[in-house]
């Protein structure tokens, strides 16, 4: 049984527009539907947007957006289970039902289509056809074949066949992977479904594989596809609610520890992995404070209590058992990322630490604080420090794709890396053999030799350059106003034998990494 | 009976002051400086190079140990990786704190077999409660300052390769190796990387034109060293 809703493209989005007013919605340049005023003026579906225009010049054009209409869809679906349940969507605006034990209990299947057609008049409105056929593609084939003025065609069992026989081979189009299929067919002179289905079944499979059998199956009316049921997203979300609003971090982590093990429970229950969880902190004077936690595998109970603890400790910023300097009203639990259980069953060889260094990091990140313990990766970007990432043990490391090593990096560093990365650049001066600081012009030229180097510290403080290359320019993001740099660096050793990676910006000389 | 009288002796033995003869993985590159390997169990007073650091991490992290560094925040990720550091394997504590710090590289000595620190004073009980632990343990703890009763290598750059007057880059560093362990001093001369930059770098045509460029700084006379090709 198929309930379609026509032009549902256009009955999503009418209420961006005047009641009447043309309409076109495009993708990719091109019109995918319009309405009937629009459709009057001879603007069709396949039509340049610059050509529709010039068809129907006072039409409005908006952008094509298919989760808008399954999301306005979706009344219509509650509308329909409330008649019959188990509904199945099958693009937004059509949606099918079983017809079987809709017929059971309300005697026929037409008395069945018609309290559907009723029920969902009653709650949506609108043009809605019902139609009622032996499979889900005849139904939608039997639906089109509906007006507006009876709304309802049902199609007795055993009929379909015959319906579909007329029917040009072009409806395979929408239903079969190979795009050639149906203007092969027209080519060798099989214009309708009637004469596929005349074939034997053999000889289509044999001249077009799997295509050419669901094909043959359709046209001979005998498409019983498993209708999947819709299911609605189930919350997961815990919260917890404190009701003698506390200020001390341990207190709040205590009571949120029943309903966390409850949580985690829940999901084993479900089969379900969580690594990725939503933790909203309440306070008292109504702000509230949101993290989202990420598990390089997934999160148990004391994960996720340690995630709610680290949180916490964040808000008062200071010594560890400090109270809060405002009450904790609630907290928040909301999975972000659920995966089934299957997907993450551990390998043979295990693709994760071994329990006890995971104890025993954890164990150290309880007394060093979250950000004591860090696992590191490789990123893409210019300046050596940005390349450097680190993230506290048990948060996930950017994927490859996201660290965006391989793109190139125009100014990156030639040669071996340096071993030590100042996490602050050290100030340095660079001067020349007239004690005159260097200057790097725009152009990429350098005032003088540099032949003295002054640091902040070690001794001695000055030291002559004996060797020196540069300058090497990084312009990092110079299409942006803000956030543009201009740097140049040079490597130097100086007469220590110790090697620098020195960068001078807007006149200033800063070490960024030293070669020891 | 016998089998308990053996399991005995094992504790007994991995008890013993007596330093075991265990050896750690060593990078190719350093195989002349530590020609039978890192002996386990004992404390590496390095001073002079992080790089040497990082390539005496590279060996064991290559056999699939874990490694940890402590106290070194300014690390060089990107020239762990490309000593053959597997960083999935490698944990960073960049800032132990000083009350902390015993307690830190004893927790890490338990998961990883090498551990790199910066030095920290501790009162001697807990020193020896370490090495106890690190001996028991076959670690290797790798700690760039000076350390009582630790075996020493002291690493001097000799030159670069590569750099010039306002020309080339920096390719390679030659550096002499003074290493004391069990009283014994010897002298290794090491060009470090030995290997030239990978070949997938786009980079690697010009720097192979640098390595041809004679270099201006004094090369190490001695002949154990291996000079660029």
């Amino acid at each position: 049984m198929a309930v379609w809703l026509p032009q549902w493209s256009i009955r999503a989005v009418h209420d961006q527009v005047a009641d009447g007013a043309p309409l076109i919605l495009v993708a990719k340049g091109v019109v995918v539907a319009c309405s009937s005023t629009a459709a009057a003026t001879g603007v069709t579906g396949g039509l340049r947007v610059r050509e529709a225009q010039l068809r129907c010049p006072e039409a409005t054009v908006l952008p094509h957006r298919p989760e808008l209409e399954a999301r306005e869809f979706e009344p219509v679906l509650r509308a329909i289970e409330e008649v019959v349940p188990g509904v199945h969507v099958v693009r937004p605006g059509l949606a099918a039902v079983r017809a079987q034990g809709a017929r059971r209990f309300y005697g026929s299947e037409h008395l069945a289509a018609q309290e559907i057609l009723h029920g969902v008049r009653d709650r949506v409105g609108g043009d809605l056809r019902v139609a009622v056929a032996d499979g889900l593609f005849a139904a939608e084939h039997v639906a089109y074949t509906t007006d507006a003025q009876s709304p309802l065609a049902v199609v007795r069992s055993g009929d379909s066949p015959r319906f579909l026989a007329p029917l040009p081979v072009s409806v395979l189009e929408q239903q079969v992977e190979s795009i050639r299929m149906p203007g092969l067919l027209r080519r060798m002179g099989i214009r309708t479904l009637g004469d596929l289905a005349a074939l034997r079944r053999a000889d289509v499979h044999a001249r077009f594989g799997d295509d050419g059998l669901l094909a043959h199956r359709l046209a001979s009316g005998e498409d019983t596809p498993v209708l999947d049921v819709r299911s609605a997203p189930r919350d997961h979300t815990v919260r917890i609610d404190l009701e003698d609003h506390t200020t001390q971090v341990d207190q709040v982590t205590d009571l949120c520890t029943a309903a966390v093990d409850g949580f985690v429970r829940h999901l084993t229950q479900q089969a379900l992995l969580c690594h990725e969880i939503r933790v909203t902190v309440e306070l008292e004077d109504g702000t509230a404070h949101t993290r989202t936690w990420r598990h390089p595998w997934h999160f148990t109970a004391a994960d996720v209590l340690d995630r709610v603890r680290w949180q916490l400790q964040d808000l008062t910023s200071a010594a560890v058992d400090e109270p809060l300097a405002h009450a904790v009203a609630g907290v928040s639990i909301v999975p972000e990322s659920l995966d089934p259980a299957h997907h993450h069953a551990a390998g043979l060889w295990g693709d994760r630490p071994d329990e006890h260094v995971v104890q025993a990091l954890t164990d150290l990140q309880k007394t060093l604080g979250h950000a004591g313990v860090l696992t590191c990766a490789v990123g893409g970007g210019r300046l050596l420090d940005e390349r450097r990432i680190l993230r506290p043990w048990g948060d996930a490391l950017p994927s490859p794709r996201e660290r965006r090593l391989e793109q190139p990096w125009p100014g990156n560093l030639p040669g071996p890396a340096p071993a030590t990365v100042f996490t602050r650049a050290w100030p340095v001066t660079v001067l020349t053999d007239t004690d005159q600081p260097v200057v790097v012009s725009s152009r990429g030229q350098v005032s003088g030799a540099p032949t003295w180097l002054r640091l902040p510290e070690g001794r001695p403080a000055t030291r002559r350059i004996t060797a020196w290359a540069g300058p090497w320019p990084v312009r990092q993001r110079w299409w942006q106003p803000t956030d543009s740099r201009r740097l140049d660096r040079f490597q130097l050793v100086d007469e220590q034998t110790h090697a620098w990676l020195i960068v001078a910006e807007a006149g200033r000389w800063w070490a960024e990494a030293r070669y020891d | 009976m016998v089998s308990e009288l053996h399991e005995l002796h094992d504790l007994l033995e991995r008890r013993d002051t007596a330093p075991s003869s265990a050896r750690l993985p060593v990078h190719p590159d350093l195989a002349e400086a530590f020609p039978s390997g890192l002996r386990a169990g004992t404390v590496y007073s390095l001073t002079g190079s992080t790089t040497l650091a990082l390539a005496m991490l590279a060996g064991p992290s290559q056999k699939g140990s874990w490694c940890a560094v402590v106290g070194l925040p300014d690390l060089g990720v990107e020239a762990a990786v490309e000593w053959g550091v597997d960083l999935d394997r490698l944990i960073l504590v960049p800032d132990p704190g000083v009350g902390e710090w015993s307690r830190t590289v004893a927790t890490l000595i338990e998961i990883a077999d090498v551990v790199v620190t910066a030095p920290c004073r501790i009162p001697p009980a807990e020193l020896s409660r370490l090495t106890a632990r690190l001996r028991s343990r076959q670690s290797v703890m790798v700690v760039t300052g000076p350390w009582p009763r630790a075996a020493t290598v002291q690493a001097t750059t000799v030159g670069w390769d590569g750099l010039g007057h306002g020309h080339g880059c920096l390719l390679r560093q030659h550096v002499r190796l003074d290493i004391t362990e069990r009283h014994q001093t010897r002298s290794v001369c090491l060009t470090l990387p030995h290997e030239a930059t990978p070949q997938s770098s786009p980079l690697a045509s010009s720097l192979r034109y640098f390595a041809g460029t004679p270099a201006v700084l004094p090369r190490p006379s001695s002949d154990t060293s291996r000079g660029p090709r």
